[in-house]
């Protein structure tokens, strides 16, 4: 008889409890400018979830910003349609530039949102 | 709980389910942090739906309890006059809603004012109050036949224990999370691992042990 050789197929997965933390998720959009020649820069709520957080690195900062612009924030949400890069994340009232999502296993079951800490979001150095 | 058989009553038969899911579907999706937007996803939620309920038929199975209200007709083996309690074997137990019985081929009710519940750590017994004896037919010396019972049985809503709703809540999770999974039949993927120890051990607590042997 022939034998069946299974193939184990790697499936990652985030338990529930871990996301243990609510963030925000907002979308950023220019804003025209009024009474200046610059343009704006403003941010939209879109949806409040829970996440889980994971450091992979330190802070370089500098006043009220992060100079290093690596990822040192990993957040693992449920994964939603429309998720991309564009997002950004809320946490503590500090800004985070999403750099990548990762779909895991392209399940549309978990993402990974791989961050770089941008700083206070009341300074608005760090909406850039 | 320890419950102990008593002749009587048997085939039960669930005639209708009239209370609300201890767990809603809004519930399972906070508990599991998904998206409460999947509300509206049919698909999504037919699966949570029926998790729902697989989650209630094991917990119900291996408590010996009644997780939500519900409709049970069950029969006598025999009813021949007398006084003797019946156990209703059906946790817990709310109101009788009717008895009947033929006799002659006539089918006949009984007066259930005539009898009443006896609650007790588990199944509840009922009897003929005081002064009423169950029907029978010539003199008490033929039973009557066909002779049944309709009550109705389980927890109102809200009413399910925490504990209990919890282990649901769990086991609703566990479901969600190894759905689509192929599992062995044996060793430590076989289906009864899938419900996680901490049901088990909750279900366990909270169970009527049961010494009736038979339907």
């Amino acid at each position: 008889m022939p034998n069946c050789n299974i193939k184990k197929l790697k499936r990652r997965r985030i338990c529930a409890g871990d996301l243990n933390i609510r963030i925000i998720l907002k979308t950023r959009s220019t804003v025209a400018p009024q009474t200046t020649v610059d343009f704006g820069q403003e941010f939209t709520i879109t949806k409040t979830v829970w996440a889980g957080l994971e450091t992979t690195g330190g802070r370089d900062t500098f006043y009220v910003t992060n100079l290093d612009e690596s990822v040192g924030h990993v957040f693992y949400i449920r994964w939603f349609t429309g998720l991309t890069t564009e997002y950004w994340i809320e946490h503590q009232s500090e800004n985070y530039d999403i750099l990548k999502v990762e779909n895991l296993e392209e399940r549309n079951e978990w993402a990974i949102c791989y961050c770089n800490v941008r700083g206070s979001k009341s300074q608005a150095v760090n909406n850039a | 709980m320890r419950s102990t058989s008593s002749q009587g009553l048997n085939n039960y038969k669930l005639q209708s389910v009239s209370g609300s899911s201890p767990v809603s579907v809004l519930e399972v999706l906070n508990f599991l942090k998904l998206d409460t937007s999947l509300s509206t996803d049919a698909v999504t939620m037919a699966q949570i739906g029926l998790m729902i309920e697989t989650a209630i038929d094991y917990g119900e199975i291996v408590t010996k309890k009644t997780f939500r209200q519900s409709s049970f007709k069950a029969y006598w083996s025999s009813l021949n006059g007398g006084v003797y309690p019946f156990e209703v074997r059906k946790f817990p137990l709310q109101s009788i809603t009717s008895i009947g019985y033929n006799v002659a081929g006539v089918s006949t009710a009984f007066d259930i004012s005539k009898i009443e519940i006896k609650d007790q750590d588990g199944f509840s017994r009922i009897q003929p109050v005081y002064g009423e004896t169950w029907p029978s037919s010539s003199g008490n010396s033929v039973p009557v036949n066909d002779a049944h019972v309709i009550f109705s049985a389980g927890y109102a809503s809200g009413a399910l224990p925490s504990q209990l709703k919890n282990a649901l809540l769990v086991h609703i999770g566990s479901l969600w999370v190894s759905r689509g999974d192929c599992v062995s039949s044996s060793g430590s993927n076989a289906p009864s691992s899938m419900v996680p120890c901490i049901c088990k051990d909750i279900y366990n607590t909270n169970a009527i042990v049961d010494l009736w042997i038979g339907a």
